[in-house]
Order: C-alpha cells, then sequence, then structure tokens
C-alpha cells in the first residue's frame, strides 16, 4: 500500500536516461577547467622543448666548451648565496633540451615566516654563471602548472575532483553507447545535410580515444587524488605512522638530526660521478641532505635506459660511501613500480617525439571533444521553449570565452615569452598577467554574441596572428642565436616555430572554413540530445 | 541532481575507503601490492558508486543501498581494526 503512495521511489529506474543527463550535466560544469588540463597537457607534452625556445636564445651555452666541474660549482654557489644548509636541496642535471643545471636552493630570508625562502636557479654548465631565475622564463612552467593545478594554491585536489568526474563520465559515455559502440565505432556522418555532426564528434573522438582518456584519467587520479587513501591507510592502518606508510610504498626518507661536525664533500661527487659510469644509468638529478655536516647523504636518481620506466636510485652517506638505501630492476617497489608506470604513460616520455605528437593529437582532440559536448548541450536547451536563456547565455559564455580563452592566452603567453625582455624584474609574474588579462578580454567579448562561428573563427583568426607576431619577433630579436643554436644542435627553437606556423596555418584555414558556413545559432541546424 | 551528486560523491568516497581498506587488511600479499591495488581499486571504487548513484531516480533511491552497504564494510572495518597487519 505504501509503494503505491510514492511512485517516485517504486518506479523502475531508467538507467540510461538517469547517466545521460548526468554526463551532460557534469560535463557541462567541468569542461571549462577540463579543456585547460588537456589543452595545457597538449602543450606540456613539450615542457623542455618550449623551456629551449625561451632561455636558449637569452643564454646560448657554448657546447664546445669542457662542463666544469659539479663539486667546483656548487661549492661556488654555496659561496654566492645564503644557502639554508640544514634540510636538503636538489640539483637537477643538464640535458639535450635544457642544457643547464637546475639548483634548487633554498636561501636564508629573514622577511618569511620560515626564515628561509625556494630559489631556484639554472647554472651554466660550461661557465658557472647563473644564467636566470628557474621562474624568470615561466611559460613552459605556468603552463605545466596549469595543466595540474592551475596556478593555484589547492589546485591539485580541484583538478583531481575534475578527473575523478572525467571518469565517470568515460565510464557514463560507456554505458550510454554500449550497444552502438563497436558497430558505429568509425561512423563521422559527412552528409552535410545531416544535423548530428557535433554529436557524431563527441562521440567518435570519445570512443577512438577511451583507452588514453581512460589511462589519462586513471594516472591523474593517482597524481592529483591519492592523498585521499594515503589518509585513510595513514589512519586506519598504520596507525598515524606516516612515515611507515612511505616505506611501504618506496619513498623511504633517513630522518636525523643535522650533525654539527663539518666535512669536505668532495666524497659525494666522487659517488656521483660513479653512480654515472655504471651502465644502463642517466643521471637526472642528485639530492644533498645536511651539506657539509658529517652525516650527509646524497641522493642519486636516474633512469634505467634499458628497462621501461624504471628509475634507478641509490642513496649514500657521505663520510664513508654506504649504501642507505637503493631501488632498481632488481629491488623494486611494486607500488613505486606501478606508480613510475603510470607517471611515464601518463607524460609520453617512454618512444620519443612520434609518441608525443601522437598524444598531442589525441589531447587536441579531446579538447575539441569537450567544446562539441558543451554545444550540444547549448543547442539541445536552446530548442526547448522553457529553458532559461540565462543559463544558456552562462554556458555559452563558459564554452566559447573560457575554452577560446585560454587558447588566446596561450599564444598571447608565447608572444610575451618572447618580447618581455630577459632582465625584467619578476618577468614570470608580468608573464602571468597578460596570461589571465587576455583570458578574461577574450571572455567578456564572448558575452551574448549573435554568431557563435563568426565569433570562433575571430578568435583562432586572432590566435593565428600572435602566433605568426611571435615568430615574426623569435627572427628579428634572435636570428644569429638561432642560426648558432640550430648548428650546436639545438633543434627545438626551430621545431617550436614551426610548430607554431602549423598551429597558424590549421587556425587560419579552420577560421576560412567557419566564415563560410551557416550561423550556427539558428534552430535550423539544432542538435538532438546525446539520446536517439 | 545537486542531491543525487552530493549522494554520489560522498558514498561513493566512503565505500571505496572501506572497500580498499578491506581489501588491504584481507589480501595474502605485500604491503607494497596491497597499497598499489588498494588505491587503484579505490578509485575504479569510487567512480563505481557514482555510477550506480547517478542511474537511481533520485538520491534517496541511491542512498538506501549505499547506507546498507556502507553500515556493512564499516563494521567489517572496525572489527578488522584491532588485527595488525603490519
Amino acid at each position: 500500500m505504501k509503494s503505491s503512495m510514492n511512485p517516485r521511489i517504486t518506479s523502475p529506474h531508467k538507467v540510461i536516461k538517469n547517466l545521460v543527463e548526468a554526463h551532460s550535466w557534469l560535463g557541462l560544469i567541468i569542461s571549462p577547467l577540463l579543456f585547460i588540463v588537456f589543452w595545457a597537457g597538449a602543450i606540456t607534452l613539450f615542457h623542455d622543448e618550449v623551456a629551449q625556445w625561451a632561455i636558449t636564445p637569452h643564454h646560448p651555452v657554448q657546447s664546445s666548451q669542457q662542463d666544469l666541474p659539479l663539486g667546483s660549482l656548487v661549492k661556488q654557489k654555496m659561496a654566492e648565496y645564503p644557502v639554508a644548509e640544514d634540510g636538503r636541496f636538489r640539483i637537477n642535471m643538464p640535458t639535450a633540451l635544457v642544457p643547464y643545471y637546475i639548483f634548487y636552493l633554498e636561501v636564508v630570508d629573514p622577511t618569511t615566516d620560515s626564515g628561509r625562502q625556494s630559489f631556484p636557479i639554472l647554472v651554466d654548465p660550461k661557465t658557472g654563471e647563473t644564467v636566470a631565475g628557474k621562474d624568470d622564463f615561466l611559460l613552459s612552467q605556468f603552463i605545466y602548472r596549469l595543466h595540474y593545478n592551475l596556478h593555484l594554491p589547492g589546485g591539485s585536489y580541484l583538478i583531481g575532483i575534475v578527473t575523478l568526474v572525467f571518469l565517470f563520465a568515460l565510464v557514463s559515455g560507456v554505458f550510454i553507447h554500449a550497444r552502438k559502440l563497436f558497430k558505429h565505432f568509425f561512423q563521422y556522418r559527412i552528409d552535410k545535410q545531416r544535423r548530428d555532426h557535433l554529436l557524431d564528434l563527441h562521440t567518435v573522438v570519445g570512443v577512438m580515444s577511451l583507452p588514453f582518456t581512460v589511462m589519462y584519467a586513471l594516472s591523474g587520479l593517482v597524481l592529483n587524488l591519492a592523498i585521499v587513501f594515503q589518509l585513510a591507510f595513514v589512519t586506519f592502518i598504520y596507525q598515524g605512522d606516516q612515515q611507515a606508510l612511505f616505506n611501504d610504498a618506496g619513498f623511504k626518507r633517513v630522518v636525523e638530526p643535522r650533525s654539527k661536525t663539518p666535512m669536505a664533500m668532495d666524497n659525494a661527487f666522487t659517488l656521483i660521478e660513479q653512480t654515472k659510469q655504471q651502465a644502463n644509468f642517466e643521471l637526472r638529478n642528485v639530492i644533498f641532505h645536511h651539506y657539509g655536516a658529517d652525516n650527509a647523504l646524497v641522493q642519486v636518481r636516474g633512469t634505467d635506459t634499458a628497462s621501461f620506466a624504471q628509475r634507478d636510485e641509490v642513496t649514500y652517506r657521505v663520510a664513508n660511501g654506504a649504501v642507505v638505501d637503493k631501488v632498481n630492476a632488481e629491488q623494486y617497489n611494486v607500488f613505486r613500480q606501478g606508480r613510475d608506470v603510470l607517471v611515464t604513460l601518463h607524460f609520453g616520455d617512454f618512444a620519443g617525439m612520434d609518441v608525443r605528437i601522437l598524444y598531442f593529437i589525441l589531447a587536441m582532440a579531446v579538447s575539441a571533444m569537450i567544446v562539441a559536448g558543451n554545444m550540444l548541450w547549448i543547442n539541445q536547451r536552446r530548442a526547448q521553449r522553457h529553458s532559461s536563456p540565462r543559463s544558456i547565455a552562462i554556458a555559452s559564455t563558459i564554452t566559447i570565452g573560457g575554452c577560446g580563452g585560454i587558447i588566446v592566452a596561450t599564444a598571447v603567453g608565447f608572444l610575451c615569452e618572447r618580447l618581455l625582455p630577459a632582465t625584467l624584474t619578476a618577468r614570470g609574474d608580468w608573464l602571468v598577467s597578460c596570461f589571465v588579462v587576455a583570458l578574461l578580454a577574450t571572455m567578456l567579448v564572448s558575452i551574448n554574441i549573435g554568431n557563435i562561428k563568426r565569433h570562433i573563427s575571430r578568435l583562432l583568426l586572432l590566435t593565428s596572428a600572435l602566433l605568426l607576431t611571435t615568430l615574426i619577433a623569435d627572427w628579428l630579436m634572435f636570428a644569429e642565436q638561432m642560426i648558432t643554436l640550430w648548428q650546436n644542435g639545438f633543434t627545438a627553437v626551430i621545431g617550436v616555430q614551426v610548430a607554431m606556423v602549423f598551429m597558424a596555418v590549421i587556425g587560419v584555414y579552420s577560421a576560412l572554413k567557419l566564415k563560410d558556413a551557416k550561423p550556427m545559432a539558428t534552430t535550423d541546424n539544432l542538435s538532438n540530445p546525446l539520446v536517439n | 541532481m545537486w542531491f543525487k551528486s552530493f549522494a554520489a560523491f560522498v558514498w561513493g568516497l566512503l565505500l571505496a575507503v572501506c572497500l580498499a581498506l578491506l581489501l588491504f587488511r584481507l589480501l595474502p600479499f605485500a604491503a607494497d601490492t596491497k597499497l598499489f591495488v588498494g588505491m587503484m581499486l579505490g578509485f575504479c571504487l569510487w567512480v563505481a558508486v557514482m555510477i550506480y548513484c547517478y542511474s537511481r531516480n533520485n538520491a534517496k533511491a541511491a542512498s538506501m543501498v549505499c547506507g546498507k552497504w556502507f553500515v556493512v564494510t564499516a563494521i567489517a572495518n572496525v572489527l578488522l581494526f584491532y588485527i595488525p597487519v603490519y
């Protein structure tokens, strides 16, 4: 009797209909952030190439000279800056793409609450000069931070939640299309009379990129939201002992107070050099603990070039060269190895440039899928008489202004990275400000636009113009340096320029196509919702 | 939809954590393996519970079922809490 009084609870659950509603509603909410994640992630695949393009024309490295010994460079920097010696600091080795040491120092700064401040610097390995602060040439790092934390405090957790919802959208999408998943696998209808091009684009990209997107969602969750399970395990399994959890997870850390007895550190550099000579070992960075004290440790970290996603690491006690901890292909930890595999897959740095280009194309396609999904929602709402014009206007501004704004702002970022003087104080902050202003300005001009296609076309033309201006500025400012860099094997500078030309050409081509197309905001070409 | 979203997120989190903890206590593997399996399965379970909650007609119907599962898994965790595992 009771059940007949409440039909909402007892009526059968409309599983697919409910999932379609959730898929489109949640997709719309996370779409601006998800677009940033994929767009910035696509560019981050070429993080080091962009860094080389930005820095090396200002500070070329003389390839013909010998590198100075690391030991003398460290001594020089310790004398140059008021380095806080207790605790630890890291040094990243020069690479073929970024040919500078990166010293992540902590300097004494009485003006801060902690009395110290992080001070990352780029050091020329040939001359020992500090060429710049690491954040002076911020573009590549800023785009990377946008990818994982939006350059905001606590942003990594927000991106973690977005990634969780993204995984939900993927799985619910599979449920929605389960019956047609294989039958319509390669379907993209080119019949111009059809009204559901957006739906086809959304579905085809979604289905074909599924393994890639599932991998990205899971690895993104491990990178951004593992804290949830870490807290649960520490509280309920390890009874509050966080270090015990880290030890089990393969992240051992020797915690001991700094000794008062000083000690020369020459042996540390001998140990680093010996480790570097091991077969199939590529040195990436070293970490010093209690530098200059007789209980100093040096952690030597690198990759095993003969194995997939294998990171080798050995920690020595500097005084006697004893091995404190070691991780390699023989002595591995399942958690750490599993995490390293996911991280390697996430960054696509396991099979050269080809895989990264493939990842880039897929990430761009997913970005287009996100926009197409939003346009489907907007068109569907416009077709419904009772839907609120305000909600449609907001969704439209977020989609066109937000996503278009990120594209325009990225091009502005590249232009600023090239035009801002290298010696400008707080150069990185200027770049971020220009990026944010460009984003907000694009969002403002995208409010209440009449013809969506024409507006997108203009944004694409603007982006292309900015990229070509950057290219012209490159050659006007650094023609000689760039030719020398190319001759010395720093090909990524020209490589990034080629990519900019390519993107500009695609932008102009797409803009012209959109300009010729019929306006979108008419009832003539409104798409059907996701469910047929 | 907001109620359903709240239910999906919270029940997903609670059930995923409870089941990941149970797996850690019950699986006969080394701690590093159990941590990795627990974390990966934890995220998958979180999304699976979200899928379930969103597939129901309303948040109440989802909460009724998830609440029962939570009680069961939470009691199992409380019982196993007193057995040292590392």
